[in-house]
Parts: structure tokens; sequence; C-alpha cells
């Protein structure tokens, strides 16, 4: 049991820059250039480890508290998802509404900091990530809903166990519902294509981006480093839904784990690169019908179940 | 229906989704399509014939396969580009519901639509309730598009949607293929005639182009 | 016996009001008398109640008294004492607030009226929780309402006061005639008015039981603030006094649902349909009213629709209890239940603390106007870090109590997946209603607390600002403390909360189940608060040695950015409420930026509520047009009057004579 743990909270931590260098070395191969190394966020981090702070003046304690609550809360939420085995090291029965909501204390107190540097800019990155992250909640919830409300079970151990492996895709299209619409979610709280683009600090795709403006040092390693947190996350919950993890984890687990998040990643890439940013009047609109799309799900599901 | 068969309905429904959210005629066209290649493989999951029919079940079905796919995956959609590029129109006129209402509306409908087929016990639809379900809600949808939209080609892409309903309904009520599914066969050419009307004449319902409304986008 | 200690708090609430007013001429001698008396009330109101919810037992007792219906009958059971903790523990902190906030005002006014006000509207409210009688219930409730008025119209001199008062108390009235109807009803049944013998008569019949349910539901709603009933809200809690605002939305509208949950115990088990309509208005309480939160420019009346917004969450989980009831499954049923009476003490005090913290800031600056403020966090720490604690709380995240009761909530509808039929489409239709309120609420709250206390201010109103005098701080500060204290150790909460669920639901199982259920919440809120204890350190460990610089803030190379130009509430909301256009109603004035060199040009936008604009106030237009026909009878001529008198004199005696009945 311990040593299980002891390798759930060794993947979180160190497995996740990894993600984001898969990403965006499918990027660049789609446009035909050599990019970044793939270990480049770990050096970045490292380097912004090693760097002096500048602070604003009209900044308070909420924006040197911003990157410490998201990530405190992100990696809190990775000790609540199941990772590299069946169960993790804080799963109880209704962790997957914490887990829902630790993710949107994290973004509660980003907000906050991109409002206290007093900066139009940062305004509208908070305003905007606002309104896109009430609308992705319920869709979040109702794709988490498709696969627990079969089980009986609001805890993400029970309803991982009992999807049914033996005739996944053919039979229960409400999984594969259940991972499009998560995956979705994915592409909007993690600020890609199509609702915002992680590359560029343009006005025009100010969401994520812009919040961080301000941030240096220490704080901006947090912050990068969260975000890779945030991509393992969901990549993990998708994974989890996709392929049967093996109960008590051991290598098969971390391998599952880890190569299922490197092709999710691989994915994120393709789908970045294939496409352009939606102008921000439709992202509402992928979100609502994301949701939809999800509501359709549990409509299956309670159709199959006999209502 | 044969698992698969659900797999198919559903992404059906998700094409339904796609097409009501969306602004863009060759989008909308190129939806139903893939729609139509869809719909064409239904029979095959669904009738149960396989290499120990007959030889002229076989056929018969192959025709219906192939009819469809060409019908609606490749004339329909060629003919309705077609009179897109004609008339140069690229993007519908904002509905008269909003696009995020719309796809509001279209979830409530689903999930009517799922009611009802629970309600109604068919008895040919014992054990593919999902298919009159699924059948059910395209119907509505697609009747659904033809009330919001203000384009003659979007209203053309309803009623194939509302068609496809039909077909789809009438393949879990009797598995096989019959004379119910040759009369839809005879809407899809009614829907030919209609698009090759509206290329030939540019005939509009009413109330759409002439005129600068909300939601004209000019980029 | 347990009932004694609540009576004296009752007797020391009343004697404190009555000195007040015997010692009108001085104000700070009156204040601090109300004050005290108020304070020591709720600690013993508090010890009582608390003590009664964690041992157990009810009791009842009867006086009489000269009025010739009804009698004077009171009791306590864990259900009022729930309601009561909830009264004593907000109002006896809104009543130390107000000694500081109306200390302010001491120089305008005589304030001893507010004090005995305030005072009979908390005696009111305790005496409704109390009362075991249908008429004594309904004299507590004018009192309490009629007080409510009284405080309202504070500032009676100013004319959109005087209009919020009269709104108040037509809603008040309108919603008191349901209830009228609905005691006398129950009153028939029961053979008098008292509630034990309602409870000894056996079960309504169905249609009569359907009758009861919606005018409890209208009656009491309209108290409550569900949507289409929730007019008066908007209008009267902006108008009182912060302290009063904080006690109206923290308690009084709370007794609206202690109204609907006793009218429920009565009611017997509950057909689905019920539970169904109240999550669906549940649901559109809450959806609507952070809409319309989110529109508003104004803090208080901002706080006034959340208040909406939180009974609909309260309501969704009532929702839930019913149809767990209706479906014979106690685990929806006390889950949902549990979830909606935590909710209920949890928004008292946030809501609580969000209008004291409101108050502050309008005593410091002078303005609600969200948009006149901002970067108040460095003149008001205290203020800012409670508004702050407050904030999180009611958008329900982690670790705060907020997130304990709609997470009861949640798995209450997860495990309403267990229901068949409509019961079960309503429970999962909760699931997406309250993440989409929490994402909005979360949004409203970042824009509120963001714009007003963060980033630089934006006009000379926030010049004077300073942080409150100490017994104001206080209770805000005891307020977070709570809040806090709720979220990390949810288990403590739960066992005062389990108790009045079992007398809702009739039974006692799955109470202790549930407490397991909440021990794991703990755990991950300690590792949350661990979490962040050490990337604090870690970060003070990195940049001890090294320059810390301060500078201005980056505005990607514009040289001449100013405090205007910062985001501002009405540009936060925007891109929020542009999908939800429909519900909404926000004319806008402007007159639009043109040409290449434009001279002046403004933007106004003022929102208003859909339902009183575009509902309410025309069908009382046509009704006051249809209604002026009949005042034809109305000539003012006092003659005229004594015939009709005459005339129906004389009618009714010979209807007498001629045999009839």
């Amino acid at each position: 049991m311990i040593a299980q743990w002891v390798v759930h909270v060794l993947v979180l931590l160190l497995f996740p820059p990894l993600l984001l260098g898969v990403i965006g070395t499918t990027k660049a191969w789609f446009a035909g250039r050599k990019g970044p190394p793939l270990l480049q966020l770990y050096f970045d981090v490292w380097k912004l480890l090693h760097k002096e702070a500048v602070y604003s003046r009209t900044t308070t304690w909420i924006f040197r508290a911003g990157p410490i609550v998201s990530l405190a809360s992100l990696l809190s939420a990775g000790l609540v998802l199941p990772l590299t085995s069946g169960s993790a090291p804080l799963s109880f029965g209704g962790d997957v509404i914490a887990f829902a909501y630790l993710l949107g204390l994290g973004r509660y107190f980003t907000m906050a900091a991109a409002l206290d540097t007093g900066s139009s800019f940062e305004g509208m990155g908070a305003s905007r990530e606002a309104a896109f992250s009430a609308l992705a909640e319920p869709a979040l919830l109702v794709a988490l809903a498709i696969v627990c409300v079969p089980a009986s079970t609001v805890s993400f151990a029970d309803a991982f166990a009992a999807l049914p492996w033996s005739s996944w895709g053919a039979a229960h299209p409400e999984i594969l519902i259940a991972v499009v619409v998560i995956f979705l979610v994915l592409l909007a709280e993690n600020s890609r294509i199509p609702v915002d683009d992680p590359a560029t600090h343009l006005e025009l795709t100010m969401i994520h981006e812009v919040m961080v403006l301000d941030h240096s040092g220490p704080d901006f390693a947090f912050i990068l480093y969260g975000s890779a947190v945030k991509i393992f996350l969901f990549s993990a919950l998708l994974v989890h839904l996709i392929i049967p993890v093996s109960p008590d984890g051991g290598w098969l687990g971390i391998l599952v784990v880890c190569a299922g998040g490197v092709a999710i990643a691989v994915a994120i890439g393709v789908v970045e690169s294939g496409m352009a940013r939606l102008r921000l009047v439709r992202v509402p609109q992928f979100l609502i019908g994301a949701s939809v799309l999800g509501a359709i799900g549990i409509f299956v599901v309670l159709l199959r179940a006999g209502r | 229906m044969t698992t698969y068969a659900d797999s198919l309905l559903v992404a059906l429904l998700a094409l339904d989704l796609y097409m009501v959210s969306t602004n863009r005629l060759g989008s909308c066209i190129r939806a139903s399509a893939l729609q139509g290649v869809l719909l064409s493989a239904l029979p095959v999951l669904v009738s149960g014939i396989g290499p120990s029919s007959s030889f002229w079940d076989a056929m018969h079905l192959a025709a219906i396969v192939i009819g469809t796919l060409c019908v609606k995956g490749l004339l329909i959609p060629w003919v309705l580009f077609r009179a897109m590029r004609s008339r140069g129109e690229t993007r519908e006129f904002e509905p008269f519901v909003s696009l995020h209402l719309s796809q509001v509306i279209n979830g409530v409908l689903c999930g009517g639509a799922f009611w009802i087929a629970t309600g109604l016990s068919l008895p040919a639809a014992n054990g593919h309730a999902m298919g009159l379900a699924v059948g059910l809600a395209t119907l509505f949808i697609g009747l659904y598009m033809i009330i919001n939209r203000h384009n003659s080609i979007s209203q053309v892409l309803g009623f194939l949607v509302v068609e496809s309903g039909v077909m789809v309904i009438a393949w879990a009520l009797l598995r096989k293929p019959s004379f119910v599914i040759e009369v839809g066969a005879l809407l899809d050419v009614l829907v030919a005639v209609m698009v090759l009307g509206v290329l030939a004449t540019s005939l509009e319902a009413t109330g759409s182009e002439g005129g600068v409304r909300k939601g004209d986008t000019s980029q | 016996m347990t009932l004694w200690p609540f009576l004296l708090a009752l007797g020391i609430h009343l004697t404190g009001g009555i000195l007040a007013l015997l010692l009108r001429r001085s104000n700070r001698v009156a204040l601090a008398t109300g004050t005290v008396a108020c304070v020591v009330a709720s600690v013993i109101g508090l010890v009582a109640a608390g003590h009664l919810l964690l041992v157990g037992g009810a009791a009842e007792m009867q006086a009489s008294w000269h009025v010739p219906v009804g009698q004077l009958r009171v009791g306590v059971d864990a259900l009022s004492a729930f309601f009561l903790l909830c009264i004593y523990l907000v109002s006896g902190l809104a009543a130390v607030y107000g000694a500081g906030y109306l200390g302010g005002h001491a120089h305008e006014r005589t304030l001893a009226p507010v004090i005995f006000f305030f005072v009979l509207l908390v005696a009111g409210m305790t005496v409704v929780a109390l009362a075991r009688d249908g008429v004594l219930f309904l004299v507590a409730w004018e009192v309490m309402s009629l007080s409510g008025y009284f405080l309202v119209t504070f500032e009676h001199e100013r004319e959109d006061v005087r209009r919020a008062g009269m709104v108040y108390l037509i809603a008040s009235h309108i919603g008191v005639v349901f209830l009228f109807i609905l005691f006398t009803i129950f009153a028939r049944h029961g053979g008098d008015f008292s509630f034990a013998a309602l409870a000894s008569a056996g079960p309504l019949s169905s249609s009569l039981a359907n009758a009861c349910f919606l005018l409890a539901l209208v009656g009491f709603g309209s108290k409550a603030g569900f949507w289409l009933l929730h007019t008066w809200l908007p209008e009267a809690h902006p108008a009182a006094p912060s302290h009063v605002s904080a006690t109206m939305s923290g308690v009084m509208i709370k007794m609206g649902i202690y109204g609907l949950l006793r009218a429920l115990t009565f009611l017997g088990t509950p057909p689905a349909w019920w539970g169904i309509t109240l999550i669906v208005v549940g649901a559109l309480s809450g959806v609507l009213g952070v809409l319309h939160a989110l529109a508003q420019h104004d803090l208080k009346r901002l706080l006034a629709y959340h208040s909406v917004e939180n009974i609909g969450i309260i309501t969704l989980g009532i929702g839930l209890g019913l149809l767990g009831q209706s479906a014979a499954n106690p685990t929806v049923a006390i889950l949902g239940y549990s979830g909606a009476i935590l909710h209920t003490l949890n928004h008292g005090l946030f809501k609580g603390l969000l209008f004291q913290g409101a108050g502050s800031v309008l005593f410091a600056t002078g303005t609600k106007a969200i948009d006149s403020l901002g970067g108040l966090s460095r003149k008001m720490p205290v203020t800012a870090l409670t508004f702050l604690v407050a904030s999180v709380a009611i958008c329900g995240l982690p670790p705060l109590n907020g997130f304990v009761s709609e997470w009861l909530i949640y798995v209450a509808a997860f495990h309403g997946g267990a229901l068949s039929g409509a019961t079960l489409v309503a429970a999962l239709a909760v699931i997406p209603t309250l993440a989409l309120i929490g994402g909005l609420a979360a949004a409203c709250f970042v824009k509120a607390y963001g714009i007003i206390f963060l980033g630089e201010p934006r006009t000379k109103a926030c010049e004077p600002a300073h942080d409150p005098p100490r017994s104001m701080r206080g209770p805000m500060l005891v307020g977070a403390v709570l809040c806090l204290a709720i979220g990390l150790w949810p288990q403590a909460a739960l066992q005062i909360v389990a108790r009045p669920a079992q007398v809702l639901v009739g039974t006692t199982a799955g109470a202790d189940a549930m407490l397991g259920l909440l021990l794991p919440i703990t755990r991950v809120a300690l590792v949350l608060v661990g979490l962040a204890a050490v990337l604090t350190l870690l970060r003070w460990g990195l940049l001890r040695r090294r320059e810390v610089a301060v500078g201005s803030t980056w505005g990607c190379g514009y040289e001449a950015p100013t405090a205007r130009m910062q985001y501002t509430a009405a540009s936060f909301a925007e891109p929020i409420l542009d999908p939800f256009e429909a519900t909404l109603h926000r004319p806008v004035h402007e007159n639009p930026v043109r040409g290449y060199f434009p001279e002046e040009a403004h933007y106004e936008r003022h929102p208003k509520d859909v339902v009183g604009d575009r509902v309410l106030v025309p069908a009382a237009r046509r009704l006051i047009a249809a209604l002026a026909r009949i005042q034809i009878i109305q000539h003012g001529r006092v003659q005229l009057y004594l015939v009709y008198i005459l005339v129906t004199v004389i009618v009714l005696l010979v209807w007498q004579l001629s045999g009839g009945a």
C-alpha cells in the first residue's frame, strides 16, 4: 500500500512536464520544424526556480498566494484521482466532486491574482476564464456522472472498477461520449486550441496566458509546472476511462498511465495543429455543446438501464 | 440491435448536435454527408443478413446500402455545394433562436424523444428502444432545424435530417428491407427535386435573403 | 426543562429592547443596552440550542392567553433548535457589528427605534421557531415582517428607501394571505390550531395535501425569496442598514425555509411531483439569481440576488430530500435534507459576513458602487481578508464550509441514480445545475472581490477608506473563523445537522453512515493547507537571499496606464452574461464613439429585474386599470357610504328573518 502511494506521488510530481514537451514536439513535427527538446519544461522550471522575482507595486498578498494555492489545489486533486493504480491515497466516496471543486479553487485564486495586478490585460483574461470555466464545469460533471451513475457510486476508484471493459467500444457508446466530452473540457481548461492559443500573448488569444503575465521567478515556475500537472490529471482521467489500469499498480500501472498520457498528449498536439482557434463568441457554444453531448450520454445511460 | 449499431446511432445524434450548432453552410453539408454514410452502414448492422442468407436478400440489402451511400453521401451534398457556390453564400444568417439556445433545445428534444421512446411500448421495438429513441430525436431535431433557419439550403438540410430520422425509425422497427423503406428512399428523391428546384430558380422561403439582418457576418 | 433557556433569552431580548426605547435620550446608552442584551441572549440561546442538537430531546409547554382563538403553545425540537441556532448566531454577531455601524449614524438621529425593532425582529423570529400553534405562528410572523419594515426604512428621508420598504411590505403581506389559508386548513383538519392536534389527526387527503403544499410553497416561498416571488429582496436588503441586511439575508429569509420544512412534516409521505417542483424552483432561483447578481453594479443588490441563488441551492437540497422520501430511499433523503440544512447555517454565516463587509466598505467610503472602488485591500486589510474568506466559501470551494453543504447535495443527487422515472431525471438534473451555479457564483465573486479590493483605486471615493472599528471587525473575524472551522471539521457540523434531518425524514437510519463520509474531507482539506504551507516555505527559502524587486505592472509596453483603464465590473461580467442574454433585461443607453476624432461619448447600462420589469409591473398596471373601473362606488361622500351600510343591514335582517342560514 505505502509503496503504491509512493509510486503515485512520484509519478504525479515527476512525469507531467514531459507531456507539454510531447505536445510541443508533435506540433513542431506538423509544422515541419524542429521544435524545443522534449524535456524543455524541466529545464524551464529549474531555471525559473533559480531566478529572482519582481512584484508589482499594485499587488497584494493575493498575487503572491495565487500560484501557491493553484499548485497546491492541483497537487491535492492529483492525490484524489487514481493514477498508477485503481485507487488514490486520498480516495473516498464523493471524491469526484472534491476533484472538480479543488480545480475550481485553483481557478478562483488565479483569477483573483490576475485582477490584483490592476492591468486591463489580466482583467480581460480573468473575465474570459470566468466565463468559460463556468460553462465547462457542468460539462465535466455530467461526463463524470455518465461514468458514476451506472456504478451507483461517487468515487473514482469504484467507478473505474465498474467500467465494462469486455464490451467497451461497441456496446457502451456512452463511455465514448464521456471520453469525448472530457477531452473537450481538457482543451478548454488547459487553454489549448480551439479555445485558446497557448503559444502567444496577443490580445485575441488572451485567456490563460495573459492571466499569468506578471508573475516571475519561482511563482512562474509554479504556474508552468501547475499547467503541466493539470494536463496530466485530465489525461490520467481519460486513460482510466479507456484502458483498464491494474488495480494494484506496479510497473504495469506506471507504464499504462505514462504511455497513455503520452498518447493523449500526441492527440492534443494533432488537434492543435489541425484546427484554428475558435472566435471567442463561439467558445460558449463549444462548451454548451459539450454539456449537451454529455446530457445525451446520460440519456443513453438511462435508456439502457430501463429508466 | 447489435452492439456496434448503438455506437453508430450515438454518432448520428452527435452529428445532429453539430449541425444545430454551426453557422457555416459548408460544415453543415459535410456533416449531413457523413450522416448519410453512417446511415448507409446501418442496414448492414441491423438486418442480420449475412453470408448465410439468400442471394436475393443480400442483393436487396446491397442495393439499399449502395443507393443510400451514393444519394445521401455523395449526390445530394455535391448538388448542395453547387447551389451554395452558385449563390455565393457560405454562411447562414443568425437564426431566429440563438445558437446557444438551439443547443440546449437540441438536448431537450433528445431527452423528450428518449422519454417518449421508452413510454411508447411498441411491440416491434422490444429491445430496440435505442433505435426508436435516436430516430425520434433526429426527427424532432430536423424539424427544429427547418423551423429555425432562414436559408433555404439549411432548410433542405433540415429536411434531410428529418428523413434520416424516419429511416432510423423504420430500420429500428422492421429490421429488414421492406416496402416502407423503399418509400423512404422516395423521400430522398423528393429532396433531390427540391434541391434542383433551389438551384434552378433560386426559390427562397419567405423572409430570408434580401436585406441585412442581425448576425450578418462579413468576415 | 429544555425550553426555559430559550424563553429566558427571549425575555432578555425584549427587556433590552424596551430599555433601549426608554433610554432613548442618549444614543450611546441605548445602543449599549440593546447590544449587550442581544449578545447575552444569543449566548444563552446558542448554548441551549447546541446542547439540544447534540443530545436530543424535545419539549412543549402551554400557557393561557386572552385571545379567543388559538393557544399560547411553544415547544422546541431538533428542527426548531437548529433554526434557533442560526438565529442566535447571526443576530448576535450582527448586533455587535451594528453597535459599531450605527455608532457612525449616532449624530444624525435617535437610534432607539432601530435598536428596538431589531430586537423585535429577532424576538419575532425566535417565537416563529418556537411556536407550536398556528395563531401564535402567524402573530410572530407578522411581528417579524413588520419590524423588518421599520428596519428597512431606517433612512426614511430617502425616496428610494421608502419605496423599498413599501415593496417589502406588500410582498410580505401577499405571502401571509396564503399562510392564513394554509393554517386554516390545518386547523380544520386537526380540530384546533395547535400543531400537536394536527400531528395526531392523521394524514390529510391527497388533494388537500397537494393544496397545502402549493400554499406553503407560495406563502413561505415569498419570504424565502424563490424566483418569481423574489422581487422584493433586491429592493429591501440594500436599503436597510448593513447589520439588518446581514440579519435579514442571513436568517429572516431562512424562516421561510423553516416554515416550509415544518409544513412538510405535517403533510406525510410526499408524492414525487413535490420534489420535482422544488427542484425546478430551486434550479430557476439558483441560475437566474446568480445571473442577475452578475449583472449588478451595486454591491448590496449583488449580495441580495446571491441570497436568492443560495435559497435556490437549499431548495434543490430539499427537493432531493422529498424525492428520496417519495421513493423510500433514505440515503438520498437524509443526504439531501442534511445538505439543505447545513447550507442554511453556512449561508447565514457567509452572507452575514459579506453584508458586514459591504457595510464596512460603505461605512468607510460612502459608496456601494463597485465601479467606483478598487485597491481597498491595502487600506482595509481585515475587511478584505474576511470578505475573501466569505467569497471563497459562498462559491463552495474547499476547504471552507460552502463546499461541505454543496458536496452533500451533490452526493445526494448522484445517489439519485438509484431512483426511476421522472424522479431520476430530476435528481440527475441537479448535477449540471449545481455545477453551473457554482461556476457562475465563482465568476461573480471574483468580480466583486477583485474589483473592489484589488487593483488600483478607480475614483476619489476610495481615499478615506480605512478598516472599521473593533466592534465591526470582531464579528467579521469570528464569522470567518467559523467558516474555516466548519470547512475543516465538517463532522462537527454534521452532528448538529443530523437530528433535524432525521426529524424531517422520520427515521434515524443513515445518519451515522454519513458521519463517516465526511471524515475524508478533513483529510483532503488538511493536505491542501499543508501543501500550500510547504510551497510557501519553498518559495520563501528560494527568494530569501535574492533580490526581490518592486516595479509597476507590465502593461505590454504601454507607457501611460491609468487606474481607469482597469477592467470594470460591467466589462468583467460581459462575456459571462452574453450567452444568457435572453434571460436578462439590461437596457443600454449610449452615445457611441464615432469617427476618428470622437467627441463626447457615454455608455450606461442598468440591470433591471426580469420578473419585476417584464412581468409584475405590467401585470400590476393592468390590474390597477381594471380595478379603476370598480372605483365608481367610492365617491368620498360619507352619506353614500351610510346608504351602503343601511342597505346591507336591511338585506341581512330580511335574509335572517326569511329563514336563510
